[in-house]
């Protein structure tokens, strides 16, 4: 196989998990696809010592995190002026990513559903809300380390983790009380 | 941390929900366009500034040049002798043999002198005035067609 080849089925291997990330950060699909692009190319520049490396996974992972963060602060600057002002509806992204295929084609469709359900409501929440939700409940990063990611207070990041799982609820509730939080 | 904040089944219950998420599926075009734009890019590295040249292409460029100045510096000598210098004597010896054109511009020329001292004044004028409204008519008709197809690109 040529490197161009090579590169290809690498990209291909991983554009999924590069682009989940990056979507569930940015919640826009052409900026997301923008920033994936932008990854890929920067494994390029490192294809020699990605290409057999187990860790290209993470690093992957990383730099998408990372430059998506660039993105929302350089082009939004929402972090703190406008948590409080957001509506979903301002949101100008209005298509839908697909989905995954469940493995098995018998897993109950309810699950599938209520997977829709958690992703959409997981974009409409505001940046301020869902980056930091996504980096801790997702990519499994710390409070410290989230503060430091984002620039802001430790107490800030814990407040809007927590609005947004208060967020994430009050929307799920009425679509999925049959399946979860049945003490809410 | 505001204890406020503390609800384990909450947080519990988001975690899994967010876990059990399946991975996007990328756009289609996020494949070509990606490789597309790598060949771009790696087609465009002999257009930019030679310091900023891929170092493998930048020591291949030097091998390459010093090879070519070495074997030009012997081959010059060979050149001159077997192409320059026999060259050069056959443009000499069309030197000698070009007064053949001379002689043929100078017999054309008497010849339109003939032609004007034996023709009447109004065909020489007729002529000339010919000769002047067709090189303003391509003027004019150039003018317009090269307009005509400029607002048409405009349009477009």
């Amino acid at each position: 196989m040529t490197d161009a080849a090579t590169f290809e089925a690498f990209m291909r291997n991983y554009q999924n998990m590069v682009f989940s990330t990056s979507m569930r950060l940015t919640g826009n699909i052409a900026e997301a696809e923008d920033i994936s692009q932008e990854v890929f190319l920067k494994a390029y520049e490192r294809f020699d010592d990605l290409r057999e490396n187990p860790r290209a996974p993470g690093w992957l992972k990383t730099v998408a995190i990372n430059l998506s963060l660039n993105h929302l602060s350089r082009h939004r600057s929402r972090w703190t002026l406008f948590t409080d002002f957001f509506r979903p509806e301002d949101n100008p992204d209005i298509s839908e990513p697909e989905f995954a295929a469940p493995e098995n084609i018998e897993e109950d469709l309810a699950r599938s559903e209520r997977q829709q359900w958690v992703e959409a409501a997981l974009r409409k929440l505001p940046d301020a809300q869902r980056v930091p939700l996504v980096l801790y409940h997702i990519e499994g990063l710390k409070y410290e380390e989230i503060a430091a990611k984002l620039g802001v207070s430790l107490g800030k990041v814990k407040t809007d983790i927590f609005r947004a799982r208060d967020t994430l609820r009050k929307k799920l509730v009425p679509q999925l009380k049959k399946d979860w939080m049945g003490h809410v | 941390m505001n204890p406020d904040f503390d609800d384990p089944q909450l947080e519990s219950e988001i975690d899994r929900q967010l876990k059990d998420l399946p991975e996007l599926i990328a756009p289609r075009s996020l494949v070509p366009r990606t490789m597309q734009l790598i060949a771009q890019l790696a087609a465009v590295w002999q257009s930019r500034s030679w310091s900023t040249w891929p170092m493998s292409i930048r020591a291949a460029f030097i091998v390459v040049s010093v090879a070519l100045l070495a074997a030009t510096v012997p081959g010059l000598r060979a050149f001159e002798q077997n192409l320059l210098v026999p060259m050069f004597a056959k443009l000499n010896h069309w030197g000698a043999s070009s007064e053949w054109i001379w002689n043929a511009a100078t017999a054309l020329a008497s010849a339109g002198t003939a032609i004007v001292n034996h023709a009447s004044k109004g065909i020489i004028f007729s002529c000339v005035l010919a000769i002047v409204l067709a090189y303003a008519a391509c003027i004019g008709f150039g003018t317009v067609f090269v307009k005509l197809a400029l607002s048409d690109a405009k349009k477009n």
